[in-house]
């Protein structure tokens, strides 16, 4: 009987090998498309949408979508996107009744602008937007600037006749997280149809997004994974990446390998941790295989309880702020970036060597600091901690978030520095979660670490007495620290009203002087904010600064890969 | 048995009402406000604007309304809304019920095969070296937790040597449906089927092992070779169904976590899964999602168990239902 030819065991391995090997090598083959060019962006938060609702990142809405106008996170510039130029006072194009408190202020739409369908992107799609954003059933969660419109006219396509109902220092400046267009043909049936939570939840503003930004949406896997297409009619031209694939990787660890991998050409905010930026700059960066660049972004800061009789003087706040020694605290902590912060503004900013030098600046001094507590009526005890007249001990809580590993190093250190003073700290931390809760968000009953946007735009909302935190605003406003001064007050006003640079900077050094001698706020140290960018990528610009309209991607459609 | 099987199902009713009251009530007890994540990074938040809002998404009812509301829908299986995504909940939870099931059926079918072929091995070969070797691994696999075993494989296989992917599920470039992303995704699938795997391994091979060992010490074994069949006809035929229910017990306990998926497996590789979806949806109070998930998973062990006992009068002759 003739045996059937069959695979001996050897023949069987090589081939299975075989097989495997084509198979891993395969995607590489097919992935190399010449003449293409894609990058792949690491992001810690989720893409969950891209309208004004629900949880939004200024990161993924201006790949997909642009404002009238955009913000260079680096020199604070307002640049012109979808207008053809800012208005202005000079040509007649913002005009400002200051008697009445209402403002004009008339944009002109560059010609030919297109959504990513190929429709016409009119003047009526920026008002339609606007008329979202103000519907009181559409969870839009900041509607300041669209509650100060009254009225937006369109007398043609490509004109937009804006009415202000109060004075507004950026209404020449309006960017896509304060109004933007949104297409009609495609929304306005849903809009009219007036149930609102439907509208809110039409898969529009995610997978279906129509924007007019540089990228456009080409596919959508939810909580995962956005790829972002060119387009061809963005109205500054068209981007020189081809493709986006923007990959959500909660995991700070996986990001790091991820890198190290090369599998990603860029990682934005966060999704690299301090640490892991560390190990990339001695084994990644060192090769010449890409940057790591580090900014001072968010301002970190400790405040002592507003309710807590013992900080009411101000010679407490200044003792426990001079018996810290913040260089050896940053250097520690950050490696030796220098991250210090004595001022809640950025050092990005070209007012802030002026500020500094009109400021108090609280150095390391333990001498300095005990008599100043000794001034203030603190004294040490038998027990060596310090005690008043009353008999009172200064004992307090020690509150950071549980899981920010640099303010949890900070809070030991401070509370061993003041150890040594003879303040006596309990430490009781908590998540992230229940400290950001209505109960907890504003109060404290001793000392806190916290950290905040720093932007000078924000300062009203961060410092104003009027957005002190009590029961009857719900303790929403942020104005944590308690700071109570009308003079303050005053300058925050004029900050926020319509004033020239000039002007403008000489109050944010008054300000600064102000909050070196009030100490609302016992200023700590910048985080360090990580961008990570494969060699050959180009046009990257970090933020220097977080909140406002700071955004790293601000021009995708001058980034370039080589 | 199908009048057991009806009454355990209609018992099943209550059993889940009291667990969706249970999960609810514990989800709603949680700290932090519901609109924690929409409020972040806002600086001109107004007491008018959280009203507002609270309005909007219906948290101004009272709790038991609440419970109530997602009730009826889920009972219309429709349970509403994701806050967080946007979209209605069974979009967001059937692409990620797939994936999970893709993921851990591969990983629950591979490491069942192979931890029963390593117990079976352990039990015929026992204080042999391949027995204490086997033994060691186990122990010590069991004690390496598993995101650190992943980033190790991720380490190893994605960084130093290069030839997996660390994360995600695709490479989004290639055109899918295609044999180019097809094998891409199965590369993507190794690490996280891997080290899900090795920890269902570790869980029952022991248990076949003690298990196999146990019969093959009953007279009716010794028969079996006294009547001269040999040694894989006395284990494979005689010794293994009787091994295996015991087994079947610990197999119907863990079916669960194959439609829940593993949270911290799912995270470090960024798949996009059951387990990565009910975390971040409990992390951004997104309870309308994480209840829903969360009864999913509640509904799968009732009815494993139920499953488990049902295979059991399979297995064991011995064992009958009374209704």
């Amino acid at each position: 009987m003739k045996k059937s030819p069959s695979l001996t065991r050897r023949q069987f391995v090589k081939l299975t090998g075989a097989a495997a090997a084509t198979a891993l090598w395969t995607p590489q083959l097919f992935a190399a498309q010449p003449g293409r060019k894609r990058i792949v962006i690491h992001g810690e938060r989720q893409v969950t949408s891209l309208g004004y609702h629900n949880r939004r990142e200024t990161e993924h809405v201006s790949i997909a979508d642009a404002g009238l106008v955009g913000q260079n996170p680096v020199t604070f510039e307002r640049v012109p996107v979808l207008a053809e130029e800012l208005p202005s006072v000079k040509k007649g194009t913002w005009k400002i009744d200051v008697q009445k408190k209402t403002m004009t202020t008339v944009y002109k739409l560059r010609p030919g602008l297109k959504w990513h369908d190929g429709k016409p992107y009119t003047s009526k799609d920026f008002e339609f937007g606007w008329q979202i954003a103000k519907h009181p059933e559409f969870p839009m969660p900041d509607r300041l600037v669209p509650e100060m419109i009254s009225k937006i006219e369109t007398p043609d396509d490509r004109t937009i006749v804006i009415h202000w109902n109060d004075l507004y220092n950026e209404a020449y400046a309006i960017q896509y997280t304060h109004v933007r267009a949104f297409p009609r043909h495609l929304l306005l049936d849903a809009f009219q149809g007036g149930d609102m939570k439907a509208f809110a939840n039409l898969p529009y503003w995610n997978k279906n997004f129509v924007g007019a930004g540089p990228f456009k949406v080409v596919e959508w896997e939810q909580g995962s994974r956005v790829e972002f297409e060119a387009f061809n009619d963005f109205a500054l031209g068209r981007p020189k990446i081809d493709r986006i694939s923007y990959k959500t990787v909660e995991d700070t660890n996986t990001n790091l390998a991820a890198v190290l991998a090369g599998e990603v050409d860029l990682c934005m905010r966060s999704t690299i941790s301090f640490d892991g930026a560390m190990i990339l700059r001695d084994q990644w960066e060192k090769q010449g295989k890409g940057k790591v660049l580090i900014s001072p972004a968010s301002w970190s800061w400790l405040s002592l309880s507003r309710d807590n009789p013992c900080f009411s003087d101000v010679r407490v706040r200044r003792a426990l702020l001079h018996a810290v020694d913040r260089d050896a605290m940053v250097q520690n902590l950050f490696k030796g970036e220098k991250v210090i912060s004595h001022l809640p503004l950025s050092r990005a900013r070209k007012v802030n060597a002026k500020a500094l030098a009109a400021s108090t600046i609280y150095k390391f001094d333990v001498a300095r600091a005990k008599k100043l507590l000794a001034e203030a009526g603190w004294n040490p005890g038998a027990d060596g901690v310090l005690v008043n007249a009353k008999g009172e001990k200064m004992e307090f809580e020690f509150r950071v978030t549980a899981e920010r590993r640099d303010h949890e190093q900070a809070q030991a250190i401070i509370a061993d520095y003041w150890k040594k003073l003879g303040v006596r700290t309990n430490i009781k931390n908590m998540p992230n979660r229940l400290l950001n809760s209505s109960e907890n968000r504003s109060r404290w009953p001793g000392a806190y670490i916290g950290s905040h946007n720093v932007t000078v735009e924000e300062w009203p909302e961060r410092f104003h007495s009027k957005n002190i935190p009590t029961a009857e605003n719900k303790y929403a406003p942020e104005n944590v620290s308690g700071w109570n001064d009308p003079k303050k007050d005053a300058i925050l006003d004029d900050i926020n009203s319509i004033i020239t640079p000039e002007q403008s900077e000489k109050l944010q050094i008054e300000f600064c002087k102000m909050f070196s001698a009030a100490l609302p706020h016992l200023p700590l140290f910048f985080t360090p904010e990580v961008l990570v960018m494969k060699k050959g990528l180009t046009g990257i610009t970090p933020r220097q600064e977080s909140g406002g309209q700071n955004s790293s991607s601000w021009n995708t459609h001058t980034w370039n890969k080589a | 048995m199908l009048l057991y099987v009806t009454r355990r199902l209609l018992q099943t009713v209550p059993l889940l009402l009291v667990i969706s009251a249970l999960i609810f009530t514990l989800l709603h007890l949680m700290p932090g406000d519901l609109l924690f994540r929409m409020l972040e990074g806002i600086p001109n938040l107004r007491p008018q604007d959280l009203d507002r809002l609270r309005r909007i998404y219906g948290f101004d009812d009272p709790v038991y309304v609440q419970y109530a509301k997602w009730l009826w829908q889920l009972i219309q299986l429709n349970p509403g809304y994701s806050r967080e995504y946007g979209q209605p909940v069974f979009d967001i939870i059937l692409p990620a019920l797939k994936n999970t099931l893709i993921l851990t059926i591969a990983a629950v079918v591979l490491g069942k095969i192979i931890a029963i072929a390593l117990g079976i091995f352990s039990a015929v070969r026992q204080y042999s070296i391949g027995d204490y070797v086997l033994t060691a691994t186990t122990f010590i696999a069991y004690s390496v937790p598993a995101f650190w075993l992943g980033l190790m494989l991720i380490i190893l296989f994605s960084v130093k040597l290069g030839w997996l992917p660390t994360s995600g599920i695709v490479n989004g470039e290639l055109e899918p449906g295609s044999w180019a992303a097809t094998v891409d995704w199965l590369k993507h699938l190794i690490l996280p089927v891997a080290v899900l795997a090795i920890s269902e391994i570790i869980q029952v091979q022991r248990f076949m092992r003690s298990s196999l060992l146990e019969v093959l010490r009953q007279d009716y074994l010794t028969t079996a070779r006294a009547k001269g069949l040999s040694e894989r006809v006395v284990i494979g035929r005689h010794a293994l169904k009787n091994a295996l229910i015991p087994v079947v017990t610990i197999i119907a306990v863990t079916m669960p976590r194959v439609v829940g998926g593993s949270t911290v497996v799912e995270t470090v590789f960024a798949y996009p899964g059951m387990g990565r979806l009910l975390y971040t949806s409990i992390m951004g109070n997104d309870y309308v999602v994480a209840m829903t998930v969360v009864m999913i998973i509640a509904v799968t062990v009732v009815f494993f168990n139920l499953l488990a006992d049902v295979i059991y009068g399979w297995l064991d002759p011995r064992i009958r239902y009374q209704s």
